[in-house]
C-alpha cells in the first residue's frame, strides 16, 4: 500500500529526511514516531505528494507519485499537523468544496457528516473557519477526510488539540477502518497511542530510521517500555541530569 | 497610565495591524529575528504616524476645497450654515457608525482581551484602551470633519475661539455618544464586519469630498434661490438635528449638548465597568442538518471559482477595489461630457486593483498552501480562478460604466475601441499581480505584495494603461492636432499595446515556472 525507496529530502546542506525506506500493508496502522525535528512531517509531504524528494521512489496503492499523483491524491486522505483551512469559508462550505473536488455524492455525503459531527460534537459547521480555534479546525478537518472514507489515510499528530473524546472516538475509528482494509500511516508524539493503536512503529531520528519493528517486538528486544525504547534510541542527555539541573 | 502605555507600546491597535505568518515563515525561515535584532518599536505610534500622515492631506484638500466654496457662499450666509451643518452632521454620522462598529469588537471579549484580562491590568485602563482603539480607528473621518470646519470658519469668517470650543464639543458629543453604544453593543460585532464598514465609511466619504468639490461649478446665486434644495437640507438646521446642536444660535441647545455629553459619559463609564468585555454575543446554534440544507453554487461554478468568488464578496478591501473604480467612473460620468473622459479613469484605476485582485486571491491560496497540495487537482485548475475571476469581474464593471454610459445619452462609439484594450491590460496586471503575490510576498497577512513589487505592479499596469489610453483620447477628443503629434500618439499606443501583449506572455510563462516549483 505504501512503498518508498531511498526516499531522501535536501534542503541546502540540511539533510531532513536521509534515505529511508518503507513498506506499509493495507490494514496495518503504522505509528512513525521522532522527537521535534527528526522528520516526520517532511516524510508524510513526501509521501502525500505535497513535497517533492530530492532521491528516492514513492508507491501509493501501487502507484507511483512522480506519475499518478493525481490519481493518488483522489484515493488517499492527509490530516495535516497544522489544519490549514481557507479562513474565508463557512464549515460546511469548506465540506461542500471538498465534495466538489473530489466529485463525491452530495446526498450521501451529507448523511455521513452529520454522523459524524455528532460523534466529533460539532455545531459550528455556520461559522467561518477563521474564527474558528485549532482544535475546531482540526476536526472539521478529520470530517472531510473521515466522510470519505479514503483507503489510505495519513495523519500527522491527528490528536492535537483534540479533547479526551474526540481522541478516543478518532483512534477507535482508525482501528475499526483498519479492520476493514484501510491503511494508516500516523505520526504521533504520544507513545501511549502508538503503543494501544499501531501494528508497526518506525523510530526517526536526525532523518534516519533507527528501529522498526511492531510494539511487542521491540519490547521484547530491548525488555523496556516503548517510552524507555524511545528515549534511549532518541534522546542525546540523561533526562534525570536535566531535571536536576533545572 | 503605565499599563496603558505598555498596551501601546506592544500590542498598538492590533485588531488593525494583523500581522502575517505564511508571508514571513518562507523568507524568514531560518533567518534572525528582527524584533530582537532591532529592539520593539512603539506600535500605536507607528499606526498613528502612518493614519496621520496619510489622513493629513486629506484634510488639507477638503480644508482647501470648503474653504473656496464658502468663500463664495459667505455672500449668503444662511446658505452657507445650511451646507455646514449639513456637510458636520453628515462626517458626525460617518463618524459615529464607525466608531460603533468598531467600538462594538473592541469592547467585545476578543482572542486579546481574553489574554489581557488574565493579567493584573485595571479594567478601566482595557476601557480606555479600546476607546482609542475606536478613536483611532476615525482619523480619516476626523480628517474631512476637521477640514470642513476649518474651511468653514476661515471662509464665513465666524469667531475663532467660540467656533474651536463648539467643535470640541461636537467631538465630544459624538465620542461620548458613540462610546455609549459601542459599549451596549459590545461583542454584537466581528472583526470582518469593522472593516467592511470602515471600508464603506471611507468610500462614501471620498464621495462626499468629490460631491463637495462639484458644488463649486455650481451658481451660488441660483443656489440660494432654489427652494426644492433649501428644503432639503432644511433638516441638518432643524432644532431636532442632535448632530448640530452644538453650532446652534440657541443657547438652550448648545447647552443641552453639553449636558447631553456629561450624561452619556457618565452613563458610559457606570455600563462599562459591568457590561465591557463580556460574552454578550447570542450563540444561536442552528442544526448541522439545517446548515448543510442551505443551497449551494459549488457544484454550478466549479471548487476553487465558487471558492474564490466566496473570498471576493467576504473581503471587505475586495468590494472597495472593485467598487471604488466603478463609482469614481461613474461620477465622473456626471461631470464630464461624454464617456471617454469617465472611462479612461476607471480603466487607469482599474487595471492596477485588477493586479491587486488577482495578488490578493493567489496570497490567500498560498496561505492554505499544504491544503491544496493534498488535493486532487493541477495546478492550473487552482491558479485559472485567480486570473480569471478579477479579469471577467473588472471587464463587467467597464461595462457597466459603458451601460450607464448609454443611459445617460453620453455613450461615446470611441469607448468600443477600450474593450480589447480593457481585456489586454486587465490579463496583464491578474498575471503579474498573481505572480509577484508568490515571488514577493507582503509582510502582513492582508498586503499581497512586498512595497518594492507594488512599484513594479503600479508602474506597469498604470504606465501601459496610460500610454495606451492618454493617445486615443488625444487622437478622438483633441481637435486640430499636427501631423507629428498624431503620428506620436499612434507610435506611442501601438508600442504600448505590443510591450503589454510581450508583458503578459512573459509574466504569464514566469507565473507558470513559479507554480510549477512550489
Amino acid at each position: 500500500m505504501i512503498r518508498s525507496v531511498g526516499l531522501t529530502k535536501k534542503f541546502g546542506d540540511f539533510i531532513a529526511v536521509d534515505n529511508i525506506n518503507l513498506n506499509v500493508n493495507q490494514g496495518e496502522i503504522f505509528g512513525f514516531l521522532g522527537p521535534n525535528g527528526a522528520g516526520k512531517t517532511t516524510t508524510i509531504k513526501m509521501l502525500t505528494g505535497t513535497l517533492r524528494p530530492t532521491s528516492g521512489s514513492i508507491e501509493i496503492l501501487g502507484m507511483d507519485m512522480k506519475n499518478r499523483a493525481i490519481e493518488i491524491k483522489r484515493r488517499i486522505g492527509v490530516v495535516p499537523d497544522e489544519p490549514k483551512i481557507y479562513e474565508h469559508l463557512k464549515g460546511y462550505e469548506f465540506l461542500e468544496f471538498i465534495m466538489s473536488i473530489y466529485k463525491l455524492d452530495k446526498a450521501e455525503m451529507k448523511v455521513k457528516i452529520e454522523e459524524l459531527c455528532d460523534a466529533f460534537e460539532i455545531d459550528y459547521l455556520d461559522k467561518l473557519a477563521g474564527e474558528m480555534s485549532h482544535g475546531m479546525r482540526q476536526k472539521l478537518m478529520l470530517i472531510s477526510v473521515l466522510m470519505r472514507k479514503p483507503e489510505v489515510l495519513f495523519l500527522d499528530e491527528p490528536t492535537v488539540g483534540l479533547d479526551a473524546k474526540s481522541a478516543k472516538i478518532l483512534k477507535e475509528l482508525l482501528m475499526k477502518y483498519a479492520r476493514e482494509g484501510a491503511t494508516v500511516f500516523m505520526t504521533t508524539h504520544i507513545l501511549e497511542i502508538a503503543e494501544k493503536m499501531c501494528d508497526r512503529v518506525a523510530i526517526i531520528n536526525k532523518g534516519q530510521i533507527i528501529a522498526e519493528a511492531s510494539v511487542s517486538d521491540l519490547k521484547q528486544k530491548y525488555q523496556a517500555s516503548l517510552e524507555d525504547i524511545f528515549l534511549a534510541l532518541t534522546a542525546t542527555n540523561d533526562i534525570k541530569d536535566i531535571v536536576d539541573s533545572l | 497610565m503605565r499599563e496603558l502605555s505598555i498596551l501601546l507600546r506592544y500590542l498598538g491597535f492590533s485588531i488593525f495591524q494583523e500581522t502575517g505568518q505564511t508571508a514571513q515563515a518562507s523568507s524568514k525561515r531560518f533567518g534572525r529575528r528582527d524584533g530582537e535584532r532591532k529592539g520593539t518599536k512603539n506600535r500605536a505610534m507607528q499606526y498613528i504616524t502612518v493614519l496621520l500622515l496619510s489622513s493629513l492631506p486629506m484634510a488639507i484638500f477638503v480644508f482647501y476645497s470648503n474653504y473656496r466654496v464658502y468663500v463664495t457662499l459667505s455672500k449668503l450666509p444662511q446658505v452657507a450654515s445650511i451646507f455646514f451643518n449639513t456637510t458636520i452632521s453628515m462626517f458626525s454620522l460617518f463618524y459615529i457608525v464607525g466608531f460603533i462598529g468598531t467600538g462594538m469588537y473592541s469592547f467585545s471579549r476578543t482572542d486579546e482581551i481574553e489574554l489581557l484580562l488574565t493579567l493584573p491590568i485595571k479594567t478601566s485602563t482595557l476601557t480606555i484602551y479600546s476607546l482609542l482603539i475606536s478613536l483611532s480607528s476615525q482619523l480619516f473621518t476626523l480628517s474631512f470633519f476637521v477640514g470642513s470646519a476649518l474651511g468653514y470658519m476661515f471662509g464665513v469668517h465666524v469667531p475663532a475661539l467660540s467656533f474651536i470650543l463648539r467643535t470640541l464639543l461636537q467631538l465630544y458629543f459624538i465620542t461620548s455618544l458613540s462610546a455609549l453604544f459601542s459599549v451596549l453593543g459590545g461583542g454584537m460585532s466581528s472583526k470582518s464586519l469593522v472593516r467592511k464598514l470602515n471600508v464603506f465609511m471611507t468610500l462614501a466619504l471620498v464621495f462626499v469630498y468629490f460631491g463637495f468639490t462639484y458644488i463649486e461649478g455650481v451658481n451660488v446665486e441660483q443656489l440660494g434661490d432654489s427652494a426644492n434644495i433649501a428644503r432639503w437640507l432644511s433638516f441638518t438646521n432643524s432644532n431636532y438635528n442632535v448632530l448640530s446642536w452644538a453650532y446652534s444660535d440657541n443657547v438652550v441647545l448648545v447647552v443641552l449638548a453639553v449636558v447631553l455629553s456629561i450624561l452619556t459619559t457618565v452613563l458610559f463609564w457606570y455600563v462599562s465597568g459591568r457590561v465591557a468585555f463580556e460574552n454578550t454575543q447570542r450563540k444561536y446554534k442552528k442544526q448541522n442538518s439545517e446548515v448543510m440544507k442551505k443551497q449551494s453554487y459549488v457544484s454550478f461554478f466549479g471548487g476553487f471559482l465558487w471558492k474564490d468568488l466566496k473570498l471576493l464578496v467576504r473581503n471587505e478591501q475586495f468590494i472597495f477595489l472593485l467598487l471604488y473604480p466603478f463609482i469614481f467612473g461613474i461620477f465622473m460620468m456626471f461631470v464630464s461630457p461624454s464617456s471617454l473622459s469617465s472611462i479612461m479613469p476607471f480603466i487607469v484605476i482599474a487595471v492596477f486593483y485588477c493586479a491587486m485582485e488577482a495578488g490578493m486571491l493567489t496570497s490567500s491560496e498560498m496561505q492554505s498552501k499544504e491544503l491544496f497540495l493534498t488535493l486532487p487537482v493541477t495546478k492550473t485548475t487552482m491558479i485559472l480562478p485567480k486570473i480569471t475571476v478579477p479579469v471577467l469581474i473588472n471587464i463587467a464593471l467597464f461595462l457597466l460604466v459603458d451601460v450607464v454610459a448609454l443611459i445617460m445619452n453620453k455613450f461615446d462609439k470611441v469607448a468600443l475601441i477600450f474593450i480589447p484594450i480593457s481585456i489586454l491590460l486587465f490579463a496583464l496586471s491578474a498575471f503579474i499581480g498573481a505572480y509577484y503575490s508568490i515571488t514577493k510576498p507582503g509582510k502582513a497577512k492582508r498586503q499581497p505584495f512586498s512595497n518594492t513589487a507594488t512599484f513594479i505592479i503600479e508602474g506597469i499596469t498604470i504606465g501601459l494603461a496610460f500610454a495606451i489610453l492618454f493617445p486615443i483620447t488625444m487622437l478622438f477628443e483633441t481637435q486640430n492636432l499636427k501631423g507629428w503629434q498624431v503620428l506620436t500618439c499612434w507610435l506611442v499606443m501601438i508600442g504600448s499595446i505590443i510591450a503589454s501583449f510581450l508583458l503578459s506572455y512573459f509574466y504569464y510563462r514566469k507565473l507558470r515556472k513559479v507554480i510549477e516549483a512550489e
